[in-house]
């Protein structure tokens, strides 16, 4: 098993943050033009765990499962405006032994700049977004190279329904070690998404309400200039408190040309959120 | 050195969560008194999304509490008589939050004007 040194610091790290921060009716895979206000803090903790099946680079490999642990910190340092870091720490499962380590360092800022409050509960908002995923060093994980991105997320909320769609161009100008995920492979990519949101519980709100309960089906697509196409089906369930939130969801895929990296056969995220 | 400057960040983040953890919080049950005034704000979405209209209210000098409803989008607030913080700044606090004010601040209570010290005699206690 290879694992490197920092690794387990910065898991044990992660550990100790605890549950992460989030903030609103937002789909679990995906932007969403929602955001912390100014001076706070929202922290956001996600575990992913993914199996790949690596038959399409070489019919001799075989599956690669891969868990990412991977914490977002969002500030509002002004009235629309956040920055944002994530920071993934991986661990990769092959026939070849185990791997450890982090993943690209993704620091960006989000421009809320366009928003519609049309009622108590109701609103539509627009945001843009753009910055760059950073080389972590990690010969293994890393692209060693600067890949920036920009995008837009739309978000509106209407009563017990909820809709997200977004889309995010990524300049990769250099491969990872391993081509696993959209992006490893070296080719610029675009993530188009979409997702709906249905409250469960509560049917309205009161005074009283301090949680809601949501299922959400995202529609998760991945086109890179190499050719490769991949759409996922993420259906889930969220569940909101005032100061906190879980989620669950499952990717699933339905669409897959992918001849550049590995195929997704199954992901599942677990997330938490915390406002400060 | 990447991985270096990785880990200063990851520890700088664990120690301002620890930090925003250890921020005093308002009383989990409600106040026992009335509230004092009253401000009506639009595109609340969500329980945690209306959270951050009552934190960013609550952070104001002179705010005791703050309480969104829901269903109505009126916030509740609980001021102090003595040192409230001026409409603006609730109004502001609000804004900041990423939300829209529909209905500004009612009900506030005016400023405590302090009465004027009397001269005290010789042997009299205050």
């Amino acid at each position: 098993m290879r694992r490197h040194p920092i690794a387990g610091l910065l898991i044990l790290a992660s550990g100790l943050l605890g549950p992460a921060p989030a903030t609103a009716q937002q789909a679990t895979d995906m932007p969403a033009a929602v955001q912390p206000g100014k001076g706070l803090w929202a922290v956001r903790q996600i575990a992913r765990h993914t199996r790949y099946d690596t038959g399409n680079l070489n019919p001799d490999f075989g599956d690669v499962t891969q868990t990412d642990y991977e914490t977002v910190l969002a500030y509002g340092f002004a009235r629309d405006w956040v920055a944002m870091a994530h920071l993934p720490l991986t661990h990769t499962t092959s026939d070849t032994g185990d791997d450890a380590g982090l993943r690209d360092i993704t620091l960006m800022f989000q421009h809320r700049f366009w928003r519609r409050d049309t009622g108590p509960i109701n609103t539509a908002r627009l945001v843009a977004m753009g910055g760059a995923q950073l080389p972590s060093g990690d010969e293994l994980f890393s692209s060693e190279s600067v890949d920036p991105f920009v995008g837009l997320a739309y978000t509106q909320v209407d009563g017990r329904h909820g809709l997200n769609a977004s889309v995010l161009f990524q300049h990769n100008p250099k491969a990872t070690a391993r081509q696993l995920r959209f992006g490893d492979a070296g080719a610029d990519g675009l993530r188009t998404d979409a997702s709906y949101l249905y409250r469960l519980r509560p049917a309205a709100y009161t005074a009283d309400t301090t949680w809601s309960s949501y299922l959400q089906a995202q529609v998760l697509t991945r086109y890179e200039t190499n050719g490769d196409f991949e759409a996922l089906l993420a259906p889930g369930f969220l569940y909101e408190a005032r100061d906190w939130a879980a989620e669950i969801t499952v990717q699933l895929p339905v669409i897959q040309r992918v001849d550049h990296r590995a195929q997704t056969q199954v992901a599942v995220t677990f997330g938490l959120r915390l406002l400060f | 050195m990447t991985r270096l400057a990785t880990a200063a960040i990851l520890l700088a983040a664990t120690l301002t969560l620890g930090a925003c953890s250890a921020a005093p919080t308002p009383t989990a049950e409600a106040p026992t008194q009335a509230p004092t005034a009253t401000i009506q704000i639009a595109g609340l979405s969500c329980p945690l999304c209306a959270s951050n209209a009552d934190k960013s209210l609550r952070r104001l000098d002179g705010v005791f509490d703050a309480r969104t409803n829901l269903t109505t989008g009126e916030v509740q607030l609980w001021l102090n008589p003595a040192a409230s913080p001026p409409p603006t700044a609730l109004t502001d606090a609000v804004l900041d939050a990423g939300f829209t004010v529909t209905r500004g601040v009612e009900n506030q209570p005016p400023p405590t004007i302090a009465a004027e010290p009397q001269a005290l005699t010789p042997g009299e206690q205050p």
